[in-house]
């Protein structure tokens, strides 16, 4: 102990006497290490960490199947299927149905729309999970269509401020009370991202309680989720097997004779849950994490380079300690400890970058990554750092290590003495894989600089609107509270015209979607339609709009007129149409007074006048291309059409608000306005059209980001990699540099040298990598807008940026290869 | 032809499987919700078949009004 302390204090003291080598190593090794854990922590959180269930293993999740084989089309289950197979499935000791279903949420300070589950009562046991406060719904609960909840934690957080005394209390969803008989635990998520339905974790669970229409309807709704507990010693195959015959024996048995050929195409799947959850964001992981350990094997090789060529300098040092009578071992301790102590000072500096790390990754990572809600740094994260910093230290440490150690000669203790043999093929090993990392970071390089330009170019797409400065928010009116289209008229009406008096308001107007998420199509037919545009696909994106939508938008009106209050207010239908639609169906001619029907051609709903045509707008991605549109008023759909509450589409809008305010000061003045008309009636997804356009674009984003991060952590590393190699070189060959020093040769001579040495290393590296991402790169051609795949910019970018890199990386040995004194080198002889 | 619920998973099965339609990838802004709807997109082979059942159709009409014109 006492010995350690002293090598811990003595490396200490040797890491202050060299501060820039030591600087660096800690910073390579607390990046390296930071982005590994950071990493790990993710690939704890997803694919490691146990599902917050009892016993997981035993959750299998059950789906139909409709079709023949393995082609067939997945679906939940519809409410007649799940009953029969409930009560005839052998296989299970319980089993429970869910589905998804947002509400609004009111009653509380702020309103808000919230994603809940309508479950079976069932579905507590099946998962093995208490409520922490009150109890789950009884079956007479559910079979009653009672009106109870069970809060998630974070509900009873934010409505009741965790107050332990909530049984009992109501909580408003769509309008109608819900009295609260249980919380859940803390760590409770349910449903989990991954299966294919009914995967967004709920805030409150409602009892499921079939409608009769649903219990009746074979054939249809085939969207609730089906979860089951095998019972003990019953594997998952069975469950399967068992659920594929049952399911289509069922269906042949109990399905109304017309739907005879229906049912015959039925069956069903179970798969276990955890694989549900976790498979789809699998291979992903796994592949970065290699990619990220692979960097940190890379990092110790460099840093053994540079532990290497500073233990040379150490020669003398150690050559003492062995004539004092250290033992091999001894010496190897003590190095092992002093290169242990980097490692701990760069794991420590690593943990703290891997929180933030993973932090930032989380934020921006794909939907398709389940469980990323609650990334936590726990114990687990805490070991393998640790491990990892350990192993470090011996891969870094080792070679160096055993290098110094060797039985010194007589030579070693005068200053300097002899390289010895081993030197050379070090060299080779070590400047091979410096020239394979030179390699890789080209190859890391050129995909960036791909990408990045990709990415330049997506964002300079021209989306049709005009996003700054232009506010957006969506509202959804409940049937409770407004039950007939009147109602949903008279609301929408009066709210836009609160909004336009808003002071510095410069225009409103609403619409059922946005652009860039423009997902109705629709089939329509033209009036007199001309033979050459028959065969034409007449399909188009379709909006309803109200107000000044587009002057809100600043999407130009090219032709004819927009929508005014006296077509909304009844007469004859009108519509407008995008640019795309006129050039396709009527090329040069005016489509302005022509007419339009929704439907075909030969049977089409009632004909609706053309009265103007706009500016193109994206429907989807930056990337897509616009498709033919219509616009048509929403305010010309009859009461009926608007006051529907089974899907409720015309309840739902999205509102547009121009203003030269600050965005922030705006949405408080909307909220206002919105509490004034409805106290209860929330707003959600308040952003500016530019935060659109952005989020539009997050996969591209997230893509840049991870190869540019990688490529700069790999740039990184191959500087020091050859750095490293260089300084070694000159470390071995003092005595050389200094007999040419004597006989003449000028610094600059040397520097040459030793910066050729580098470059050398470079252009092999360099060669290699260039025509490995001239090999690959057509299959970065998906990624890429607008950007050929071995575009000649990126490629010399790449090189560019690796040769700068390289100058600067070769520059400190080569030039303390001319700070050699001749007379010290000579004196050595 | 009645439309039904249960007339729409059978035709779209049969449409899946005589591989006129394909289903796709939600597109990226589709926001996460529960009852996620299903996204199908019509082949080329799908295409052909549409035009020529319009074509089929628009040909009965045709041949319904001549009729009816003969008739009057």
């Amino acid at each position: 102990m006492n010995r350690l302390s002293q090598d811990v204090r003595y490396a200490a003291r040797s890491m202050r006497r060299a501060p820039l080598f030591s600087t660096v190593v800690v910073l390579t090794l607390g990046l390296a290490i930071g982005t590994t854990t950071a990493v790990f922590t993710i690939v704890n959180a997803v694919l490691l960490r146990s599902l917050p269930y009892r016993d997981p293993e035993g959750l299998v999740v059950f789906y139909e199947r409709i079709g023949k084989g393995p082609a067939a089309l997945v679906f939940g289950f519809s409410a007649p299927d799940y009953a029969a197979f409930r009560e005839r499935v052998s296989s299970l000791e319980s089993i429970a149905a869910y589905r998804n279903r947002e509400y609004e949420l009111s009653g509380v300070a702020a309103p808000d729309r919230i994603m809940g589950l309508r479950a079976s009562a069932s579905l507590l046991d099946v998962l093995g999970v208490s409520p922490v406060i009150g109890r789950t719904f009884t079956p007479a609960e559910d079979e009653a269509s009672a009106r109870v909840a069970i809060l998630s934690s974070r509900l009873w957080a934010r409505a009741f401020g965790k107050n332990p005394n909530v049984i009992g209390r109501a909580v408003m969803l769509d309008r109608h009370p819900y009295s609260v008989i249980g919380v859940l635990p803390d760590t409770f998520i349910f449903p989990a991202a991954g299966p294919l339905h009914n995967n967004v974790p709920a805030d409150v669970f409602i009892p499921i309680s079939f409608t009769v229409a649903e219990r009746s309807a074979f054939g249809s709704g085939y969207n609730i989720s089906v979860i089951g507990r095998l019972k003990p010693g019953v594997t998952p195959e069975r469950g399967d097997a068992e659920a594929h015959d049952l399911v289509g024996a069922n269906a042949r048995e109990l399905y109304p004779a017309g739907l005879a050929d229906l049912a015959s195409i039925i069956s069903a799947s179970a798969a276990p849950l955890r694989d549900e959850v976790v498979g789809r964001g699998r291979t992903l992981l796994l592949v970065v994490f290699a990619a990220v350990a692979l960097v940190l094997l890379i990092a110790c090789a460099d840093i053994a380079s540079l532990m290497l060529t500073r233990s040379l300098s150490r020669r003398r040092e150690m050559a003492v300690r062995a004539a004092l009578g250290a033992g091999r071992l001894r010496v190897v301790g003590q190095l092992l400890v002093e290169s242990g102590v980097f490692a701990l000072a760069g794991g420590a500096l690593g943990l703290g970058l891997a929180q933030a790390l993973a932090r930032v990754l989380v934020s921006m990572a794909p939907p398709s990554i389940p469980r990323l809600g609650d990334i936590t740094i726990d114990g687990r994260i805490l070991a393998f750092s640790a491990v990892v910093s350990l192993l470090t230290a011996l891969l870094c440490g080792l070679l160096p290590a055993l290098e110094l150690s060797r039985p010194a000669t007589a030579d070693a203790l005068k200053e300097g003495g002899h390289t010895s043999s081993p030197g050379r093929r070090q060299r080779r090993i070590f400047g091979s894989l410096v020239a394979l990392q030179v390699a890789v970071t080209v190859v890391l390089l050129v995909g960036a600089a791909l990408l990045f330009r990709s990415f330049s170019r997506l964002m300079a797409v021209d989306p049709g609107f005009r996003g700054d400065r232009t506010l957006t928010l969506a509202t959804s009116l409940p049937v409770a509270a407004y039950p007939t289209g009147a109602d949903v008229r008279s609301f929408y009406t009066r709210f836009l015209e609160r909004l336009a008096s808003i002071p510095g308001v410069a225009a409103v107007g609403a619409s059922t979607e946005l652009p860039l998420g423009v997902r109705e199509r629709r089939a329509f037919a033209i009036e007199n339609e001309r033979e050459a545009t028959r065969e034409i696909d007449h399909g188009g994106a379709h909006e309803l709009v109200i107000g000044r939508y587009f002057e809100a938008l600043g999407i130009p009106l090219k032709r004819g007129r927009a929508f005014t209050p006296q077509d909304e207010g009844g007469g004859e239908p009108v519509v407008m149409v995008n640019e795309a639609l006129a050039r396709r169906l009527w090329r040069d001619d005016d489509p302005v007074g022509q007419r339009i029907a929704w439907g075909s051609a030969t049977e089409h709903g009632p004909w609706m006048r053309v009265i103007g045509v706009v500016g193109d707008v994206k429907q989807g991605p930056l990337d897509t291309e616009t498709v033919p549109q219509l616009y048509t008023p929403w305010l010309q759909v009859d009461n009926q059409m608007l006051g529907e509450s089974v899907i409720g589409i015309f309840r739902s809008l999205r509102l547009v608000v121009k203003t030269p305010l600050e965005p922030s000061a705006m949405a408080s003045a909307i909220h206002r306005e919105v509490r004034a008309l409805d106290p209860a009636l929330p707003v959600t997804a308040v952003q500016t059209m530019a935060d659109v356009v952005r989020t539009s674009a997050a996969t591209p984003r997230f893509n840049t980001l991870l190869v540019g991060a990688f490529a700069l952590l790999a740039l990184l590393l191959a500087g020091i990699g050859i750095a490293g190699v260089l300084a070694t070189s000159v470390s071995r060959r003092t005595q050389e540099l200094g007999v040419r020093l004597a006989l003449g040769a000028r610094p600059r001579t040397l520097l040459a040298m030793v910066l050729s040495e580098g470059m050398a290393l470079a252009a092999i590296g360099l060669a290699v990598g260039w025509s490995v991402a001239w090999m690959l790169a057509r299959v970065m051609g998906s990624l890429l807008f607008e950007v050929h795949p071995r575009d000649p910019l990126a490629f010399a970018g790449a090189a560019a940026l690796m040769g700068i890199v390289a100058v600067a990386a070769s520059g400190i040995p080569a030039w303390r290869a001319t700070r050699v004194q001749p007379i010290s080198a000579l004196r050595r002889e | 032809m009645r439309l039904w619920p249960g007339m729409l998973y059978r035709n779209l099965e049969r449409l899946v499987s005589e591989a006129l339609i394909v289903e796709i990838d939600p597109p990226h802004t589709a926001e996460p919700a529960g009852g996620r709807p299903r996204y199908f997109r019509i082949t080329p082979a799908g295409r052909r078949a549409c035009a020529a059942e319009a074509r089929r159709l628009a040909g009965l009409v045709a041949v319904a009004r001549q009729k009816k014109r003969l008739k009057a």
